[in-house]
Formats: C-alpha cells, sequence, structure tokens
C-alpha cells in the first residue's frame, strides 16, 4: 500500500470572512463554521474559539484532537465509516495541516483529559501546547442523550477538520497548493516477503478497552464499535489515514495521535532497513479475566503462527485493567517465540517506584517508559478557560500528568519518561 | 569542605568482634579507610574527624546510638558524610544507612555510604528516604543519602572508596550523576525527564536490538517484590469469628465519611449490626470498575447475605457485625500496605480469627 500524507505547516490561525491558506498563515472562517455545525440539534450553545501556542488560555473537558486532513486520491474518501462509504484507507495522498488541531471539549462530561495550558508554565507538559486549536465546546441540548450528543461532536471536529484541509486546494483551479514535505509509506501487503536477514516486526495496537463500554454507534474501526471484536488484523497506513478514531472516550488515546502514530510512524521509518513491517493487530481489552485469556490467546497466535513475526512492539490502552492485557500479551508473545518491546505508562506514587504497573511480567524485559503518569503538577492560573463551567478551571490547579492531553501519551508520541533518582 | 567519616569499632582501628560492643565517640583526623578517603576527596574537602561505634552497640540500641552519635558530630559542623563502606557486613550496613539517614534528615548535609547490594542496611536506607523525600515542582525531592554499589567483601576497599570520593565531590557541587552513571543504588524514587526522542522510537529501538542480538537496557525495571508468608489456616471455623472485608468500594449510603471512588489512601467501617444483608443502607463508589450491578445488590461484592447464613447454621462462629472497607482502585502499594495493617490491627484487637476479602 503506497500511501502520501502531504505536510502543509501552518503558523499562525486567523478568523476570517474565508477559510484559506496564504503560506503559512491559515485564515478560518469561525463564524460561518460555527453556523453550520451548530445546525445539528444534537449540539447546544456550540462555541468555536482559536486559541493560539502561548495563548494563557486552557482548555478544559477535552473529548478528542484531530488534524485536519484531506483525501484527495485514494480508495476511500474521508473518515470512511463515518463521514464516507467503507473503503480500504491508507492509499493514494492525503493533505494534512501541520500545527493545527480541531479540539473537542465536552462541557457535561467528566472527561479524564482535563487541563492543556497553551502558554504559561503549564504549557510545557504537552507537544499539543504547542499547536494551533480550533476548539469546539459544546453541551448536550435538553432532548439529546450522551450517546447522542457524544456522536454529535465526534462528527462536528471531523466536519470541522475537513472544512480547515479545504484549504490546502486551490478553490478556483481545484490543483493542490504546494506541501512543504510529502511522507511516503510505501509498505508491503503480506504477499511479499521481507528479503533475507531482515526480521518481521508486528505491532499489537489495543485500540480500545471495555472499562468504558462503547456505545452503539461509538466509532473506532471504521466506524465500528468494536465491542466484542477479536483481535485482527490491519494494515499500518489504515492506521495513518482515518481508518481508526478515538471514540468517545479518551484516555491519552486521541485521534491526532492516531493520525500521527507514533509507534507506526517508527516502524515505517526502520522499515526496510532493519525490519520488516508486516502488519498491525488490533486488538480490545475486554474486562473479564475469560475474555482476556481468549483475546491474548488469539492474539498471540496471530503474531506467531499466522504471521511467523520476529518481533511485535505491543501498547495499551485504558487505564489499569489493560496492563493485565499488555503483560500477558508480552508473555504469550515470548514464550511463543516472538519476541517483543512495549511502550508503557508508570503509576507511582509520590515518585515510589514501588509498583508501576498493575500486573509484570518478567519476560518484558524491554519496555519503553512514558513517563510517570501520576506525576503532579502544579498549573500557574491562566486568563481564560474553555471546555468548563468551573471558573475555578482558570486559577492555581493541581493535577497529574495523565490528565494533560498529549502528556502521557499510550501509544509513545510524548516527551518524558521516568528515571531512578 | 568539611567532611565527617563514620567507621565500625573494626575499620576505625578499636578492635575486631571483641569490641564490636564499644559505645560512641569521635575521633580526630580521618582513621581507617578514612585516610585514603582523605587523599581522595582533597584539596577541596578534609575530613575534619571520625565518629565510630561498635556494630553490636548500634545493633542493640539503634535510636539511642544515633542520637548519641548526633550530639557528638553536630558540634563539628560538617558540610558532608561519608560513611562505610560496609560492603556485606549487615550490622554496619544498618549502622551507616540508620546515622546516614539521621544526618541527612537532622543536620541537612549530604550522606555518601556504600554497601553490597544484599546488605539489608539498603532497605533501611531506601525507608529512610521514603520517609524524608517530599514532592517538589512536578518530581520527587530525595535527601542525598547516597548508597554506592560495592562489591561483597573488603578487597574491593580501594574501588569503593573512589567512587564514595567522587560522588561526595559530585554532590557538594551540586552535579549529582544519575544511579547508573554515579554507581549508587536508585533511591527507590522516580522523576518524569524530557527525552529528544518519543517512547515509541525508543521501544522500536529496543526491538531491533534484541532482534540482532545487541545488548539492551529496559527502561522499567521489574518492581521488587515482597514474599508475604501466608498465615496458619484456621483451626475451628465454627468457633471462629469471621470478618468481612473488601476493597471493592463499598460504603454507608450517602457516602458520609466522603471515601473517594480510588486512589485510595482511607478505609471505613460499615455497621451491620442490625442487618441480615446489604440493602439500600449501603452503596458502592468505585471508579475502577462498573458499579451497576453491585449497586443494584451490594450482597454481590460483600456477600454478607450468605454469611449471616453461615453464622446462623453454626459453620463459623460468629460474623463481625463490621465490615471493613476501602476503594484500593490504583492504590499505590505503600498506601495498600498501611491499608491493611490498619484494618487487621483493628480487627485483631476485636479477637477476630479470620477475614474474607473481596475484590474486584
Amino acid at each position: 500500500m503506497r500511501l502520501e500524507i502531504a505536510r502543509y505547516p501552518v503558523e499562525s490561525v486567523i478568523a476570517g470572512r474565508e477559510t484559506r491558506l496564504q503560506g503559512r498563515t491559515l485564515e478560518v472562517d469561525v463564524a460561518g463554521l460555527r453556523e453550520r455545525l451548530a445546525a445539528d440539534p444534537r449540539l447546544g450553545d456550540l462555541q468555536l474559539h482559536l486559541v493560539a501556542p502561548g495563548d494563557s488560555t486552557r482548555l478544559a473537558g477535552v473529548f478528542d484532537l484531530v488534524e485536519p486532513r484531506l483525501k484527495r486520491s485514494g480508495k476511500a474518501g474521508d473518515w470512511p465509516g463515518i463521514l464516507s462509504p467503507v473503503r480500504p484507507a491508507g492509499w493514494g495522498r492525503t493533505n494534512a495541516l501541520q500545527g493545527v488541531v480541531v479540539t473537542t471539549c465536552d462541557l457535561d462530561e467528566q472527561s479524564p483529559l482535563r487541563y492543556l495550558d497553551a502558554g504559561g508554565e503549564g504549557a510545557r507538559y504537552s507537544d499539543y501546547s504547542s499547536l494551533h486549536h480550533l476548539v469546539l465546546t459544546s453541551a448536550a441540548p435538553p432532548g439529546a442523550t450522551p450517546a447522542q450528543h457524544s456522536r454529535a461532536l465526534l462528527e462536528a471536529e471531523l466536519k470541522a477538520s475537513l472544512e480547515l484541509a479545504a484549504a490546502t486546494v486551490d478553490p478556483i483551479t481545484g490543483v493542490d497548493r504546494e506541501p512543504a514535505a510529502v511522507e511516503v509509506y510505501d509498505l508491503p501487503s503480506l504477499r511479499e516477503p521481507p528479503p533475507e536477514g531482515l526480521p518481521r516486526v508486528g505491532y499489537i495496537f489495543a485500540v480500545r478497552t471495555q472499562q468504558r463500554p462503547t456505545l452503539d454507534d461509538e466509532p473506532i474501526l471504521y466506524g465500528h464499535n468494536v465491542r466484542g471484536l477479536l483481535p485482527t488484523l490491519v494494515h499500518p497506513n489504515e492506521v495513518l489515514d482515518g481508518g481508526l478514531t478515538n471514540g468517545y472516550w479518551c484516555f491519552q488515546t486521541d485521534t491526532y495521535s492516531i493520525q500521527n502514530h507514533a509507534v507506526v510512524r517508527a516502524l515505517a521509518a526502520r522499515h526496510g532497513r532493519d525490519l520488516w513491517f508486516s502488519a498491525v493487530i488490533v486488538y480490545v481489552a475486554p474486562t473479564t479475566q475469560p475474555e482476556r485469556e481468549r483475546n491474548v490467546a488469539l492474539a498471540v497466535r496471530l503474531a506467531a503462527d499466522v504471521l511467523g513475526l520476529d518481533g511485535v512492539i505491543i501498547t495499551k490502552t485504558g487505564g489499569g485493567m489493560p496492563e493485565s492485557d499488555l503483560m500477558l500479551l508480552a508473555e504469550g508473545c515470548e514464550e511463543a517465540g516472538v519476541r517483543t518491546a512495549l511502550v508503557a505508562w508508570e503509576r507511582l506514587t509520590a515518585g515510589r517506584s514501588e509498583s508501576p504497573l498493575t500486573l509484570f511480567s518478567p519476560r518484558a524485559d524491554a519496555i519503553a517508559s512514558s513517563g510517570d503518569r501520576d506525576a503532579r503538577v502544579v498549573l500557574p492560573p491562566v486568563a481564560r478557560i474553555l471546555g468548563s463551567r468551573n471558573p475555578a478551571d482558570a486559577g492555581t490547579i493541581t493535577t497529574q500528568m495523565y490528565e494533560i492531553p498529549g502528556a502521557v501519551n499510550q501509544f509513545g508520541a510524548g516527551h518524558w519518561r521516568a528515571v531512578d533518582v | 569542605m568539611r567532611v565527617l567519616y563514620y567507621a565500625n569499632q573494626f575499620f576505625a582501628g578499636v578492635g575486631g568482634e571483641e569490641q564490636a560492643g564499644v559505645g560512641p565517640a569521635v575521633r580526630d583526623g580521618a582513621l581507617g579507610p578514612g585516610a585514603r578517603l582523605q587523599q581522595l576527596l582533597a584539596p577541596e574537602a578534609t575530613i575534619v574527624a571520625t565518629a565510630l561505634c561498635g556494630d553490636s552497640y548500634y545493633g542493640d540500641q539503634p535510636e539511642a546510638a544515633t542520637e548519641q552519635l548526633l550530639a557528638l558530630i553536630r558540634p563539628l559542623e560538617p558540610d558532608l558524610a561519608v560513611l562505610g563502606p560496609a560492603f556485606n557486613s549487615g550490622r554496619y550496613g544498618l549502622a551507616c544507612a540508620r546515622l546516614g539517614a539521621a544526618l541527612v534528615g537532622e543536620l541537612g548535609i549530604p550522606a555518601v555510604t556504600g554497601m553490597y547490594e544484599e546488605n539489608p542496611g539498603l532497605d533501611l536506607a531506601r525507608e529512610a528516604l521514603a520517609a524524608l523525600a517530599t514532592w517538589g515542582d512536578g518530581e520527587p525531592v530525595v535527601p542525598p543519602l547516597l548508597m554506592v554499589r560495592t562489591e561483597a567483601d573488603a578487597r574491593a576497599m580501594g574501588a569503593a572508596l573512589e567512587r564514595m570520593a567522587a560522588l561526595a565531590r559530585a554532590v557538594a557541587l551540586g552535579r549529582l550523576p544519575g544511579p547508573a552513571e554515579g554507581g549508587y543504588f536508585p533511591s527507590g524514587f522516580r522523576r518524569n525527564v524530557r527525552q529528544e526522542q518519543p517512547a515509541a522510537v525508543r521501544a522500536v529501538d529496543l526491538l531491533v536490538r534484541k532482534l540482532c542480538g545487541e545488548p539492551y537496557t529496559t527502561e522499567l525495571p521489574p518492581p521488587r517484590r515482597e514474599r508475604v508468608p501466608a498465615a496458619p489456616p484456621v483451626a475451628a471455623l465454627a468457633s471462629a469469628t469471621v470478618a468481612l472485608v473488601t476493597d471493592g468500594g463499598l460504603i454507608v449510603a450517602g457516602n458520609p465519611e466522603g471515601m473517594t471512588g480510588g486512589d485510595a489512601e482511607r478505609w471505613c467501617v460499615v455497621d451491620v449490626a442490625a442487618q441480615e444483608r446489604l440493602d439500600a443502607r449501603q452503596e458502592v463508589n468505585h471508579r475502577g470498575y462498573d458499579t451497576t450491578l453491585v449497586n443494584e445488590d451490594p450482597n454481590r461484592l460483600v456477600p454478607l447475605d450468605v454469611a449471616r447464613e453461615l453464622e446462623r447454621e453454626g459453620r463459623i462462629g460468629r460474623l463481625l457485625p463490621t465490615i471493613y472497607a476501602t476503594p484500593g482502585c490504583s492504590a499505590p502499594v505503600a498506601n495498600a500496605r498501611r491499608v491493611g495493617r490498619e484494618i487487621a490491627e483493628a480487627l485483631r484487637e476485636q479477637g477476630v480469627d479470620a477475614a474474607i476479602v473481596t475484590s474486584t
């Protein structure tokens, strides 16, 4: 599969009469966009805001973040299974605005992602603080269920991101503007064997935990709610190109970090050099032990017996319970002869290293730390708070790393790790 | 820089095991290994005195020995202390750890000691650090009690002293390296540091090294586990007092005690003396699992109904009329240990013979 992601860097975002890209300045028809999105009766009191890096602004109740992208060619359209028919994502050309993100904030839900500071001392924990945000805030109107509101928020962020990404195309000629760079992901299907000596490597991608059960129309994989999903295969490009979304519960697994998936890109970068990136195994973490044993066994046999992998990277999702899945997957793979390396956060109380994870297999001997997720940080007061009804949220806040969107990404995208002192 | 050196009776030149009962004292200058240490620390630092104590004296009355030594050392106004190294000598290691921790805690000076990885002094030092550590700006502030790694016996004295002196110099300059680089044992704390490359890239690097047979080092070493021996079985259940305990977040309806739904630091008592089964007088507050079913019927979490049956039938002697509950849910090991101990003490005071713990 060959995917080209054309990157259009944005260095400033301003409100204007139309949405267009002039050099590296993105002008956004904020008022018009708001009007178009607010037509959805499932959204209530929809507000749009522009937030720039350095602004004394805090985002609370973060529902999801999406990078504005537009399919230009390929087999699927935009967001197959949600906004377009299900066709294989990951082919052809996709335009991506770089440095901009559409961020949705849900005023009702107790999102675990609570505080993202765009500027000041609180902005040093997450890479998302250095992005330009188009923020959508909404609360469920009377008559709309939380499920309906969540679906509406998700659709709104995707539609908003499409309107922004459309600025990468000249409206008169229909020709793409000149991108700053084009990333090529030319990764084979299983048909193509690796050259002699290159190890076959895969990625076990835990996409969702059922600790928070997925709702009927909650889209995760091509719009499907993955409830009861047994381990299955996707091509790496599908991850990068709209085949997967976060859904309604974001625990450091936002859609932006799926589109720019750190593990997929890290493996793709070394494909053909010192590894052969064979496949991605999509895994759903269940909440009962019999289901867990089943899913782990099925994922391991996919890796070992069906794909014949030499090694896998494994990441987790959700909270503490899926740490068991992470460790059981690692153990099962190692015992089946598939070598493993993991990305995992650490849960340290007041920095004590006693028990970083709820379960730990001695076979998990190669783990990259994405940091102590429980490290307490104090955020200073900010001038503006978005996504919260509580004005005290603009004041001094004591929070933990995992509550800051992007600080401890579960796919290993953040820039923190924990070290012994 | 004024340095205090500490040694046991043997290394201070007082005598062997027969002198292990000698009490605390301070002598001028650098005794025993202190002499070599002085060479290594010169010219920036001077060992102003050597404190000493017999290993048995220290072991038999650790608090008193520490107090006495502190009283002797305080007037010397040292800027830093070096203790040992104790290698694999248990009593010596414990003394170095205790005195080192006291110097750090009471005099506020860095203390550098050295021991072998199996020396029990290490655990004591880590516990002392855990008590002294505070939380700073997004990371733990760990007091400078540094335990240099040494070999098991004194033949490695030269290398141990060099490492201890180097570390003493580094900490005095405010340039303390990490444990791996500095050759000392991790304190038991970790902090977040910013990395050039994200964890995903580092994980792929680890995997490729593994696959190529190259050396690799995990960033997350496995935790040290405590072995807890099981208590002997209950001799006669029909005459035993049994208590019900849960970490599933059972609370009195309305949550009058303000119990959290997780990160448990406390426990509460749910009085069920007047009840044959749990009912609307109880609720469940726990954010780690879906509590719908247990809130519908809390007996699904804590089976008071069945326990009462067993009591009526005489299968158990007596059921404690109070349930001990905590939410657990990401409770750090240190907290869980404390909560467990406190509940166990409370149960023991009430003559409880056995507890049934229902979990999630």
